[in-house]
């Protein structure tokens, strides 16, 4: 299971860097993203975590205190944190 | 939910704000002195205002309201965006910074009285006095000087009152009706007592230069909107993903006593950057695929077994 953890500040800075990882580790089954240490997330990130939800394997994201809340703000709830019935 | 947990939720929104400010400074330091620029930072200097006035930090909410002021100014055109003021600016957002980590750890405010004295004398009431107020740095600050009564009077004080209220009762009710059960929960408090709503799809210049979506959504919840639905059927596979599309779009519902002007007040400096439609019968607006400079594909992705992703592997 691959694994990637996401930074502190979650801008579309971030987005651009993280895509490549997302992509490089498709097809090596359900990924594991760390979202744990996350303080900020906008619109890029979040939308860029639907999409390695619904990619390949699938994704289970840990989230902080900051990702909850942000997905609670947006209704991406259980998009991004439901378990995958992939 | 408790207080400590409501306040951990305003010191993450503050980070934000911080983080959006100081993006769109140093936008304006790089040149890109627009309007949305300049907006960005105002917001985020102003949502800052309005939490900490909600939870009493006084002295955060005495140094945003002077910051919030010179850059209405700025906005407003009144004051120049020289690279002095941009300098100011900065060191302005350095010292709110350090209020906001006080305000959060429970220490001693920071000294402000030089910058507030500074940022009072770039005003627009004040640019034109003979001396600048930095060749008096110790001059007491005069909270309720004349030209913050004036830049006042473009930013109504019942807005800000109304920001407050409904910060706090956002977080409250939220907390409750999630605490349990949030999915039953968002269903029936969504139903009650919310008679209109908004959709929103942010395009994606609502995500440059500063600008972020999820800030006007922030507003929106401060107005007591709540979610009630988001739309992702238009987000592709990774593989085919631009990370600078705006993919997602919104439905709002809002409380009958709102007005749509203040929501539309929100997007007013967004513009067409961020297609709105209010209205019961209205729907999320489409999708329109915009050109951008990303480029379409990631580099061929090996199928190697573990092309190990470099700086994040656990």
């Amino acid at each position: 299971m691959s694994s990637i953890t996401l930074p502190a500040r979650c801008d579309r800075a971030a987005a651009e860097a993280i895509w490549p990882e997302l992509v490089a580790a498709l097809g090596n089954g359900a990924l594991r993203i760390d979202g744990s240490a996350v303080e900020h997330v906008g619109q890029a990130v979040l939308q860029l975590l639907v999409s390695a939800r619904r990619s390949g394997g699938g994704a289970e994201i840990e989230a902080s205190p900051a990702l909850t809340e942000a997905a609670r703000l947006t209704g991406l709830t259980s998009e991004l944190f439901e378990e995958s019935e992939l | 939910m408790s207080p400590e947990e409501i306040q951990q939720i305003f010191f993450v929104e503050c980070e934000e704000s911080l983080a959006a400010a100081e993006a769109g400074l140093a936008a304006c330091q790089a040149g890109t002195q627009d309007a949305d620029t300049v907006n960005a930072v105002f917001r985020a200097v102003h949502s800052i205002k309005g939490g900490a006035g909600a939870f009493g930090y006084s002295a955060l909410q005495a140094y945003t309201h002077t910051f919030e002021t010179l850059l209405s100014d700025v906005r407003e055109g009144l004051v120049a965006i020289e690279n002095d003021l941009v300098d100011l600016l900065l060191r302005a957002l350095d010292t709110l910074a350090d209020h906001v980590q006080s305000a959060r750890e429970g220490g001693d405010a920071p000294a402000d009285a030089v910058l507030i004295a500074e940022m009072e004398g770039a005003m627009a009431a004040n640019a034109g006095a003979a001396a600048p107020a930095a060749a008096e740095p110790e001059a007491a600050p005069e909270p309720e000087s004349a030209p913050e009564t004036a830049a006042d009077d473009d930013e109504p004080a019942p807005i800000d009152d109304l920001d407050l209220a409904a910060l706090l009762d956002d977080l409250t009710s939220d907390f409750s009706a999630g605490s349990s059960e949030p999915a039953a929960g968002e269903e029936a408090s969504a139903g009650q007592g919310k008679s209109w709503k908004v959709h929103l799809r942010p395009r994606s210049g609502a995500m440059r230069n500063g600008s972020e979506p999820l800030l006007m959504l922030r507003d929106i919840a401060g107005l007591g909107g709540e979610c009630v639905y988001c739309d992702v059927s238009q987000i592709p596979p990774l593989d085919s993903f631009d990370v600078a599309q705006g993919y997602l779009g919104w439905t709002f519902a809002m409380p009958e006593g709102v007005e749509e002007d203040a929501v539309r007040d929100i997007f007013d400096f967004i513009g067409d950057d961020c297609a709105l439609a209010i209205g019961n019968d209205e729907e999320i607006p489409e999708f329109q695929l915009e050109k951008t400079a990303q480029p379409p594909k990631p580099e061929p992705v090996a199928t190697a077994p573990a092309p190990a992703p470099a700086p994040a592997a656990a």
